[in-house]
């Protein structure tokens, strides 16, 4: 018993060890490659940032991480997860903010939030906790058709936190928010990242990429062409006398 | 998933399908067709009944692309670990109030003798309701395929239901019996069995593949139908341009994504529009060959029936065709001189779909005079349709990325009130058609008649092209479509 269980934890940990793992992930539509061989894996704890011109493939990686999506070829696992083979524990322990999201309209803030908890199994306290994080008290009871872009973005990403995911895939989160907006869901993915979450968020602004994590994966054409901390890039700009976005469009040249 | 989970799950998708409003009009429909079901009906009289069942039971099965999946189930239910089924099993009861209400509104009220027969009533019902709902569910989500078996074993109801009711599983609402619960039962478990279990096992893992639209197989760039050369380079051309070049939508296997290309419009529904003209002449002429109906009823009721049927089908067409509309384009321009452009492109197409049916009823005038009338109420029809239909479905949900709605349609007390207003539009466009038949029946007061015909028909034109002139070059053009606009806005049109 004692062996077995040992063996076991051995194997949790080395699960826990890689939160988000993509191998030779391809994936074309009609005669477009999409992606064409992606590897890469995201440490426990870890937060990186996907940078990538338009049509480089970041958030067709980041529907196949999230399950919604088949790759041609490859696997994707979510906290050891393989996400094609046992999806439901995959997404049990994800959160997925889709570009462009779209809430239910016809319900209000808190129906939404109550909603998805229905689906996850959570209780009446998560949703209390999501709508305490994004601010979303003084519109609780009002109908998601009438809150503005930005109020259904924060409304969109309390659906993706609310059961305090241990990976959370972003796709341009801060999108629609006004910069007080911003500066509070900076300093909340933050906070969950420094509690354990694993982040991986897909924006086109270095400056958020910069604040919301530690590392860069650079995506260009479906391949990953740099991989490296954020530190590396401020230096080698400093280096090269530019600024820091200048050497990224240079690496996705 | 324990009954708490799944009963909230349900009255999520229950809010989200219907208005307080919209229940309550419900359940006055309901308490008053009290009046209908048994003082206005003999109780050996059934036949009308049975003919009401059937046609609800044909609205029930061409209303079943409101339970399409939606653009937020796909952001936010398919990345939960639960299982698609579930919600689909969850929104098909929420949709299936409807129904039951309403057979229940036609049937609840008659006479039983007993206990056991109110129980076996009670059976049917659900069994009836169930069938209708997962059958409406299904027919959402096949391939076209699979949809028109669906739709076939629905209609294959409707006309056993109408002309042979006893071989129907309605029949039970009306004569309840263990045979007819049986019966009814077994075409629920049929309907549920028919539920796309290999979509919904998809959705799990691939909901993006399956609803990414795909260019047709060996079509290469002629999918791309409209270049920018086609489409500049006035204002009226790209309107024009983007009118007439419609968007086909098409499943074509259940998990293979979604054909989507640019269509003429008049090239496919052209042929279809004087195809169906064709029927309707041949059945006029058929029906009372074979004795389903006298010459005389033939003449009237199946021309009114068509000419009902013809607006049904065009203002839905012409609603639906909402969803692909961007927000963006209208205000790029100012907004009222670009729906100007689109209501004048719109009302060009009405009129030359709507060409074959004016000729059909010109035709039938021929031996049965108050057909041409018809024929000038097509042409009022046709200067209403465009403003008209697209005013109507200001509340339904845009389709945008991955050819998904962007929310449920809801139904809400202005769906009713304006169907109900669009009915009253269809009844008074068939007011000339009405007096003319009469006068045919009571010549005493034909020439009374005829004159009632003329100014309604005159009334009719004249208000068509007054609507039409409201809606495009008036001073109030502007307000009507800054509120079109707002309201668009509000379903999150962009």
């Amino acid at each position: 018993m004692g062996v077995m269980s040992n063996v076991y934890m051995w194997q949790l940990s080395w699960y826990v060890y890689e939160c988000i793992a993509a191998e030779g992930l391809r994936r074309r539509f009609g005669s477009v490659v999409a992606l064409d061989g992606v590897s890469f894996e995201v440490s426990c704890g870890g937060a990186v940032a996907l940078l990538g011109p338009n049509g480089a493939g970041k958030s067709t990686l980041l529907r196949i991480l999230a399950g919604l999506l088949r790759p041609d070829a490859g696997v994707a696992r979510l906290c050891g997860y393989d996400v094609q083979r046992q999806p439901r524990e995959a997404k049990a322990c994800m959160g997925y903010l889709p570009d462009d999201p779209s809430p239910f309209l016809d319900l209000s803030v808190r129906e939404n939030l109550e909603y998805v908890a229905a689906l996850r199994g959570l209780d009446g306290s998560a949703v209390d906790w999501a709508i305490e994080a994004l601010g979303l008290g003084d519109i609780e009871d009002r109908l998601a058709s009438s809150l503005s872009r930005g109020k259904r973005q924060r409304l969109a990403l309390a659906l993706a936190i609310m059961h305090r995911p241990r990976v959370l895939l972003l796709d341009e989160p801060l999108n629609y928010l006004d910069i007080p907006a911003q500066e509070y869901v900076i300093k909340l993915l933050r906070e969950m990242n420094a509690a354990g979450t694993t982040i991986l968020v897909s924006t086109h602004i270095m400056s958020i990429a910069e604040r919301l994590a530690k590392e860069v994966l650079v995506i260009n054409r479906g391949r990953i062409v740099w991989r490296g901390a954020v530190k590396e890039l401020k230096a080698a700009a400093r280096d090269a006398g530019e600024r820091i976005e200048e050497v990224v469009a240079r690496l996705m040249r | 998933m324990n009954a708490r989970r799944l009963w909230k799950i349900f009255r999520l998708n229950f809010r989200m399908m219907y208005s307080r409003w919209f229940l309550a009009f419900i359940a006055f429909y309901f308490a008053v067709s009290f009046t209908a079901s048994v003082s206005a009906m003999g109780a050996e009289d059934y036949a009308s009944l049975f003919r009401s069942l059937g046609v609800l039971a044909l609205l029930l099965a061409g209303g079943g692309g409101f339970l399409r999946v939606v653009k937020s189930e796909v952001d936010f239910v398919f990345s939960t670990p639960v299982n698609p089924l579930v919600v689909y099993i969850a929104k098909t009861a929420a949709s299936a109030v409807l129904p039951l209400f309403l057979f229940g509104a036609f049937t609840v009220y008659l006479p039983r003798p007993d206990v056991i027969s109110h129980v076996e009533y009670a059976a049917s019902l659900i069994f009836n309701t169930a069938f209708f709902a997962l059958m409406a569910g299904a027919s959402s989500l096949v391939s076209i395929r699979r949809w028109i078996l669906y739709a076939a074993s629905q209609m294959a109801v409707v006309a056993v239901t109408i002309v042979k009711p006893e071989l129907s599983p309605l029949y039970g609402l009306v004569y309840p019996s263990p045979f007819y619960v049986a019966y009814s039962g077994a075409a629920a478990a049929l309907a549920f069995l028919a539920t796309p279990r290999n979509l919904l096992k998809e959705l799990a893992t691939n909901a993006y593949g399956v609803f990414a639209p795909r260019r047709p197989a060996g079509d290469g760039d002629a999918a791309r139908v409209v270049g920018p050369a086609g489409i500049g380079p006035t204002p009226w051309r790209a309107v024009w341009t983007t009118s007439v070049n419609g968007v086909l939508r098409m499943r074509s296997g259940d998990t293979e994504g979604v054909v989507v290309k640019r269509v003429n419009v008049l090239k496919i529904y052209l042929p279809l529009s004087a195809a169906a003209a064709a029927v309707y002449y041949v059945l006029l002429r058929l029906l009372p060959e074979v004795g389903f109906l006298n010459a005389s009823e033939a003449n009237f009721l199946v021309t009114l029936l068509s000419f009902y049927l013809l607006w049904a089908v065009f203002m839905m067409s012409a609603s639906a065709d909402l969803d692909r509309e961007r927000l963006w384009l209208s205000l790029a321009v100012e907004p009222a001189r670009y729906f100007r452009l689109r209501m004048f492109a719109r009302a060009v197409i009405a009129a030359v779909l709507l060409a074959p049916w004016a000729a059909v009823y010109v035709l039938v005038s021929l031996s049965y005079p108050p057909a041409a009338r018809l024929a000038t109420a097509i042409a009022a029809f046709a200067l209403a349709l465009p403003a008209a239909s697209w005013l109507a479905a200001a509340g339904w949900p845009q389709i945008r990325d991955l050819d998904l709605p962007q929310s449920l349609f809801r139904f809400t007390l202005r769906e009713v009130l304006t169907a109900f207003l669009y009915f009253m539009f269809v009844v008074w466009l068939s007011v000339p058609y009405i007096l003319c038949a009469a006068s045919m029946d009571i010549p005493a007061l034909a020439p009374l008649l005829l004159l009632a015909a003329d100014v309604a028909s005159v009334a009719s034109l004249a208000l068509s092209a007054a609507f039409f002139y409201l809606t495009t070059y008036s001073p109030w053009a502007s307000s009507i479509w800054g509120w079109f606009v707002n309201k668009l806005s509000e379903k999150g049109y962009v």
